[in-house]
């Protein structure tokens, strides 16, 4: 970005903001905003398919479709798709197993600004009274440019954002210095700020009763639930880190303290594992306090049992309607593949693998997810009648062909519930 | 920690422990049978899973990107806010579209009732069209159209009584073109996309054989054979809208009620042709990568999930804005859950993908006000 255009932004943001402001989903302004819309998940390894001279711009450039304005400047994004078509995601979630991933669990650091999003950056449309960014000077139409050399704001059929970036940039002090184009002076300076975060912070440290080395790769989830709602989770609640330094392992959990409420009751509880392998865990859940965070927590893992484990308060009960809270299990990802398999007669993908164990460990019961999928259009719309799909599901839960009286019943409450989801129910329960 | 090591000892270390651990997890699991991928080109050779025990180079870098793309995933879920309780809400919200977004909607209105039992949902309308002319006549319901809007829907929303429609995307369905798996087409350009399904007098010349859009060997000769839905289905819509410019559809198409038919009928047919959603792949048909400015971009998850692969159509829910204040919070709060770390899951768990985690703050700027940051 060269100084000249800077000195034109007054009279760019102005453009730059109708546009943004029209470029809704309403007519040929779609495409970029859809785009806009798309994940931009780097998945890491090196960049190998064909390309003629880098990275394909993200426009599309022909006559037919509407293409973007302006020229592509963004960095390279790496990504990588297999040269050779492999076996996707996890789709071998057997093989190899992966588990759960480290993923930092940051503070919430709060500038106190109102923003919008341009092409040069976020531009502050309010400042708190009393917040950091008063404190460090930023005022109203200042535009922060970049977050500790981050740049950010919406360039490339992409946004990048403010919030984001402060998480990512902020050191444990709450400072970083941010790139802001002044308002008044018309020219780039470096500000560094110094916040305060949001979160709740729980510490504390695990250990493992036996004390033996940990494997290359393992990893310690230690999770803050709400008990009375498994379905509640609360933002910045887990924490993932690496474990193989040995015992102790120190953690962090910095949680968001709007989503505790006082009248439900809380647990902790942790596990190490490696690949999806349960290798360690915390007994029993331990019933927490948020809102009461005294001193650090210290854990006890003991080992755990067998190459998979039952989940908390049921013994030996995966494939029940148990309600199983807390820990995910290396049963139920092998579960939803075979009911993948038998259901839509393919694998789930990393993306569906990931939601369902996410639905799983929210407190539903892997029956809960068979009855999801035989209602899914996906399932229903092979077949060219409601009488066919009944039949075959009847036929795939219960192993056999249902009378012409047991159809013509699944056909009226279909009518009458209007509802799929909810006939399947009641056809799984009356199987049991 | 793990960048002090150096990118190349992590990937041996990585190698070690899959060395280590497969000995270990080769007698507990068991790999599923061979598993149909969302790969370009559809080898049914590279479609199997790895043997079981058998670690071949191959097999080692595919376990490792399926590591990077979890990480990845993961990192991509947990950047998603999951939803928060403002307050108790009650009251009954009308959800109404095609059938696509109803069976979504069906799905969302459950698990949004786990926070707020107190709230009944009805349904309208089936139907994009149907849905927007209910929107227009009562700016209460919330609206499921599984395309983009056009100035023409808004006018018509303005003239009616829904004055400031906002259109809340929610989910994406990215679309590829599908072909027999035998065809040997190795990419397609939007040029010669356009050219298949526009009828004769468009701006690129009209493919009618395979070889107008540079396939070579026998098929050269064949006529084109486009399978697609009913006029009335949101992709054909889609596609006239935003790939034919509202031009013609080519006339020698066939029509199928659902996309699940279309890929059957590809199948079943050297010559087909089709535009269908990701995850309807069977074994008989592949997805055509996309030729833009020279690269070939595949049509598979990781590719689209990068936000390298652009051919998308948008699922929205429309509403009135102006209105949004007036039933105590019902449809804001229905619309944040949506855009919740739940509501996206539950939208993969549906067959469809995620909203990049920025936009989605962005979305909720416009519906519950400027966020602070």
């Amino acid at each position: 970005m060269t100084l000249s255009k800077l000195l034109y932004l007054p009279v760019l943001s102005g453009v730059i903001f109708a546009s943004l402001a029209d470029s809704t989903c309403f007519g040929q302004g779609w495409l970029d905003y859809a785009r806009n819309a798309q994940p931009k998940v780097n998945v890491g390894a090196p960049n190998n398919f064909n390309t003629s001279g880098g990275v394909p711009s993200t426009s599309f450039p022909s006559t037919s479709f509407p293409s973007t304005s302006g020229p592509s400047t963004s960095a390279p994004q790496t990504s990588s798709f297999s040269a050779n078509p492999t076996n996707s995601g996890m789709a071998n979630g057997g093989s190899y197993g992966v588990g759960p991933t480290p993923v930092p669990n940051r503070k919430d650091w709060k500038l106190g600004v109102l923003i919008q999003n341009t092409d040069i950056g976020a531009r502050v449309t309010q400042v708190e009274p009393g917040s950091a960014g008063q404190q460090a000077g930023l005022e109203p139409n200042d535009i922060i440019v970049a977050v500790g050399g981050s740049r950010i704001g919406a360039y490339d059929n992409r946004i990048v954002e403010l919030a984001e970036e402060l998480r990512r940039n902020t050191d444990s002090m709450g400072k970083v210095s941010l790139l802001v184009l002044d308002s008044r002076q018309q020219r780039l300076q470096a500000l560094p700020v110094s916040m305060n975060s949001t979160s709740s912070s729980m510490t504390g440290s695990v250990m493992t009763r036996d004390r033996m080395q940990l494997p290359y790769g393992a990893v310690l989830t230690v999770q803050l639930q709400n008990a009375s709602k498994p379905y509640y989770e609360i933002l910045g609640g887990k924490s993932v880190t690496q474990a193989n330094s040995g015992v102790p392992i120190p953690f962090e959990l910095n949680f968001d303290p709007r989503y505790i409420d006082p009248r439900d009751q809380y647990q902790l509880i942790a596990f190490i594992s490696s690949g999806n392998q349960e290798l360690y865990r915390l007994s029993q859940p331990m019933p927490i306090n948020p809102n009461a965070l005294g001193q650090p927590i210290n854990l006890m893992l003991e080992q755990s049992q067998g190459g998979g484990f039952v989940s908390t308060g049921s013994p030996n009960n995966n494939q029940g309607n148990v309600v199983s809270v807390g820990y995910p299990s290396q049963v139920d990802s092998n579960a939803v593949n075979q009911l993948y398999i038998k259901i839509l007669g393919r694998v789930p993908s990393a993306k569906e693998t990931l939601a369902w164990n996410s639905y799983l460990q929210g407190g539903n019961s892997i029956n809960d997810v068979a009855a999801k999928l035989l209602a899914s259009p996906q399932y229903r719309d092979r077949f060219s009648n409601e009488s066919a799909y009944f039949q075959q599901v009847i036929q795939l839960t219960s192993n056999r062909v249902p009378s012409q009286q047991e159809l013509a019943f699944w056909l009226t409450r279909l009518q009458a519930t209007g509802s799929p989801e909810v006939v399947i129910g009641e056809i799984l329960k009356k199987n049991q | 920690m793990l960048k002090s090591f150096g990118q190349h000892t992590v990937r041996l270390a990585i190698v070690a422990y899959l060395l280590f651990s497969t000995a270990i997890l080769q007698a507990q699991t068991q790999t599923p049978p061979s598993s149909q991928t969302e790969t370009a080109n559809g080898n049914q050779e590279a479609a199997k899973g790895p043997s079981q025990g058998a670690l071949t180079p191959a097999s080692i870098a595919s376990a490792t990107q399926s590591e990077m793309e979890h990480a990845a995933l993961t990192h991509l879920i947990e950047s998603i806010e999951p939803y928060f309780k403002k307050k108790e809400i009650k009251g009954t919200a009308t959800l109404t579209g095609s059938t696509t977004m109803l069976a979504l909607g069906k799905s969302w209105s459950d698990r949004f009732r786990k926070f707020h039992p107190e709230v009944a949902f009805t349904r309208g309308v089936d139907g994009s069209e149907a849905a927007l002319k209910a929107l227009s006549e009562n700016p209460s319901v919330i609206a499921g159209v599984s395309r983009p809007l056009t100035d023409e829907d808004t006018a018509m929303l303005k003239k009616g009584k829904c004055k400031d429609p906002l259109a809340i995307i929610v989910a994406l369905d990215p679309l590829a073109l599908y072909v027999h798996k035998d065809n040997p087409i190795a990419g397609i350009t939007p040029q010669q996309l356009e050219s298949i399904f526009h009828a004769p007098g468009g701006p690129n010349k009209h493919a009618a054989l395979w070889g107008d859009v540079g396939v070579a060997g026998e098929i050269a000769t064949k006529p084109v054979r486009i399978h697609s839905r009913s006029e009335t289905s949101g992709t054909t819509t889609f596609i006239k809208q935003m790939i034919l410019q509202n031009g013609e559809m080519a006339k020698e198409s066939q029509s199928h009620r659902t996309n699940e038919e279309v890929c059957k009928a590809i199948g079943g047919d050297l010559q087909g042709v089709g535009i269908c959603g990701f995850g309807e792949v069977t074994s008989d048909v592949k997805a055509v990568p996309l030729v833009l400015n020279g690269a070939r971009i595949p049509a598979t998850e990781q590719a689209f999930l990068s936000g390298q692969y652009p051919f998308v159509r948008p699922l929205l829910l429309v509403i009135d804005k102006s209105q949004l204040a007036s039933d105590g919070g019902l449809r804001e709060a229905v619309l944040r859950y949506i855009l919740s770390r739940d509501g996206q899951l539950e939208a993969v768990r549906a067959g469809f993908f995620p909203l990049d985690p920025a936009f989605i703050r962005q979305e909720l700027d416009q519906i519950s006000g400027p966020q602070m940051r």
